[in-house]
């Protein structure tokens, strides 16, 4: 196990120094230049530009621009918002948890209601049950998070008037008052993952509900419903638990969208401004947390996997 | 031996003929296919002669139309410029279309091409290349996408190149799979003691049995792709005029959505029939070409 995670870890190094530079790659390709960006319509003069390259490091070679970054990087340094003139660990420590939380909510969600759904789909398989929930799931994947927040906003928010449309709740709003501005986000940003999970938990249970040893269970005269939540979904749900666990990315990258319906103030929303606004630094730090938070995710439910199922060796 | 050469190719079309056929048949008994198909072909021929059954110029404003309601002059209502929303849901099934197909075929060349070579040479190539769809793969494909437009510019091409860039990474590493599985197999190992060369045996061999999870692969991701041009049109950063987007219709209606709710209706609506049509069509196509997934998923 132990050496397992260490080599899993340092499996790790290479695709993260990839990741670093196609980061940095990719905002340095975006047209435009960070200098004109920071004075304006007035622009810089010839020698407060040079001071300001100087400053910004934009002088030196690009490969030692590279080194002389990811070392900030690494140092936690992740430079300075030339719109908002502060820092842009202090923007993102603004804005990550707002992420995390609704990440989280929609998780939640997502988990709570797709798995049962799925689940009884398959022991009802072929019955109208199964057929709507299926229906269910395949509508839930077809309609767009942005396209199914709008209509949610427009029902729920402005028609019935039950919910907040916009922003997080303000600070002193107490848990119910956080509850109540997250909700139509969360379940937007859940519905996506709502059918696949659905379809998914379905599939696994059908498979398993086929194999030999369920088949003794039955033999044996084990009641159904203990043939099912005793042996069946202990083994079928792993796959589907794992499944959820390695969905960071995608959730990420729908709460970019999902944050701008919902005027939710997270990275997501940041860094889309950021990249209308020119603001390299916030984009190239957003990008790189990003990317390495997915590959951290994804590493951890790796390991997590023989804690979940003690069959599995990791090796 | 000339006998053979000149039957064997004969045999082979008639074979290809008849699995075509079969296909279709077996097509045409599935009910997702069906679906899929009466849903995707309306707007296909929408989208091919949108210019022609279009009441109005999509683009044309005017005033005293603003904000219409569905009425016998405009089907759908107008927008807040007057600008007919039927005529724009129209010429957007053109720009989604567009986008699926050309950003589809861009990343299947490009993800082929780049699973192919690394499957059939292996080594070090092999490494890097898969490292590098690793890192990329890292990076959520909505963020990824943005950036790539951002990075190109915006407009229809740059969007179908930002929307087929992100999936490139899934069809190499697929393509990958197919390519190493393959090319173990008994009919690889007789064509290279034949003397066959090895792009030969890549371009007639390998690739020409590997096309079922090719083709698996593009139906998905047709749906994904029209999904991801409405989103960055949405967040106004997709097509830009005179090409109309559903996902910039959407963007633009929410000002008014409250009093005008047909305003977003229907293009939301669009894209969720289209999303849907090419879902039940790729899922058909799937289950027809790779039974096994059927199981899966």
């Amino acid at each position: 196990m132990g050496i397992f995670v260490i080599r899993r870890l340092v499996e790790l190094v290479p695709t993260l120094i990839l990741v670093s530079i196609l980061t940095f790659t990719l905002v340095r390709l975006v047209p435009g230049d960070p200098i004109d960006v920071m004075y304006g319509l007035e622009g810089a003069d010839k020698e407060t530009r040079a001071a300001m390259e100087k400053t910004l490091g934009l002088d030196q070679p690009v490969v030692l621009q590279y080194v002389l970054w990811a070392g900030r990087m690494v140092s936690g340094d992740l430079g300075f918002s030339y719109r908002a003139r502060v820092p842009v660990a202090t923007l993102i420590g603004q804005r990550l948890p707002n992420t995390l939380m609704l990440v989280f909510a929609s998780l939640v969600i997502a988990v709570m209601i797709a798995i049962p759904l799925g689940v009884l789909a398959a022991i009802r398989r072929n019955t109208l049950y199964d057929f709507g929930a299926m229906a269910t799931a395949l509508v839930t994947l077809s309609v767009p998070p942005f396209a199914s927040g709008i209509a949610l906003v427009l029902v729920f928010g402005l028609m019935l008037g039950w919910l907040p449309t916009m922003g997080a709740a303000p600070p002193g709003s107490g848990v119910m008052g956080t509850l109540r501005h997250m909700t139509l986000p969360a379940v937007t940003l859940a519905m996506g993952l709502l059918g696949v999970t659905m379809r998914l938990a379905r599939s696994t249970v059908l498979e398993e509900l086929g194999l030999d040893y369920v088949r003794t269970a039955r033999a044996k005269g084990l009641a159904e419903r203990w043939v099912i939540y005793r042996h069946v979904l202990r083994n079928s749900l792993l796959t589907v638990v794992t499944f959820v666990g390695l969905q960071a990315s995608y959730l990420v990258g729908g709460a970019v969208v999902i944050e701008v319906v919902f005027a939710w103030p997270g990275v997501g929303s940041l860094v889309i401004d950021a990249i209308l606004a020119r603001d390299y630094p916030v984009v190239q730090a957003v990008i790189l947390l990003v990317a390495v938070l997915v590959m951290v995710v994804s590493t951890i439910v790796d390991l997590t996997y023989p804690l979940i199922d003690p069959r599995v060796q990791l090796t | 031996m000339s006998q053979v050469s000149t039957i064997a190719p004969a045999a082979e079309d008639l074979r290809f003929q008849r699995s075509r056929w079969d296909f279709l048949y077996l097509a045409s008994r599935s009910r997702l296919v069906v679906i899929g198909a009466l849903i995707c072909l309306p707007i296909f021929i929408l989208a091919i002669v949108g210019p022609s059954i279009s009441p109005y110029d999509p683009l044309s404003i005017n005033v005293l139309d603003k904000l219409a309601p569905p009425s016998e002059r405009h089907w759908m209502g107008a927008d807040n410029l007057g600008r007919d929303i039927l005529s724009r849901v129209i010429f957007g099934a053109r720009v989604s279309l567009e986008v699926g197909t050309v950003s589809v075929i861009l990343g299947l060349v490009a993800g082929v091409a780049l699973g192919a070579i690394s499957g059939y040479i292996g080594g070090w190539l092999d490494s890097l290349l898969m490292r590098l769809m690793d890192a990329i793969q890292a990076f959520p494909a909505m963020l990824l996408a943005l950036v790539l437009v951002a990075i190109l510019g915006p407009g229809l091409f740059t969007v179908m190149t930002a929307v087929a860039g992100i999936r490139i990474p899934v069809f190499a590493r697929t393509v990958r799979a197919s390519v190493l599985a393959e090319r173990q197999k008994d009919y690889i190992e007789a064509a290279r003691c034949l003397g066959q060369r090895e792009e030969a045996i890549l371009f007639r061999h390998i690739l020409p049995n590997i096309i079922s999870p090719i083709i698996v692969l593009g139906t998905s991701y047709f749906a994904t792709a029209i999904v991801v041009e409405a989103s960055l049109s949405f967040l106004g950063l997709g097509v830009v005029p005179p090409d109309v987007s559903w996902g910039t219709m959407l963007s633009e209606s929410r000002q008014y959505m409250e009093r005008y709710p047909w305003a977003p209706l229907f293009p939301g609506l669009a894209i969720s029939l289209a999303v849907l049509g090419f879902n039940l069509l790729g899922d058909g196509v799937r289950d027809l070409l790779d039974p096994r997934l059927r199981t899966i998923l």
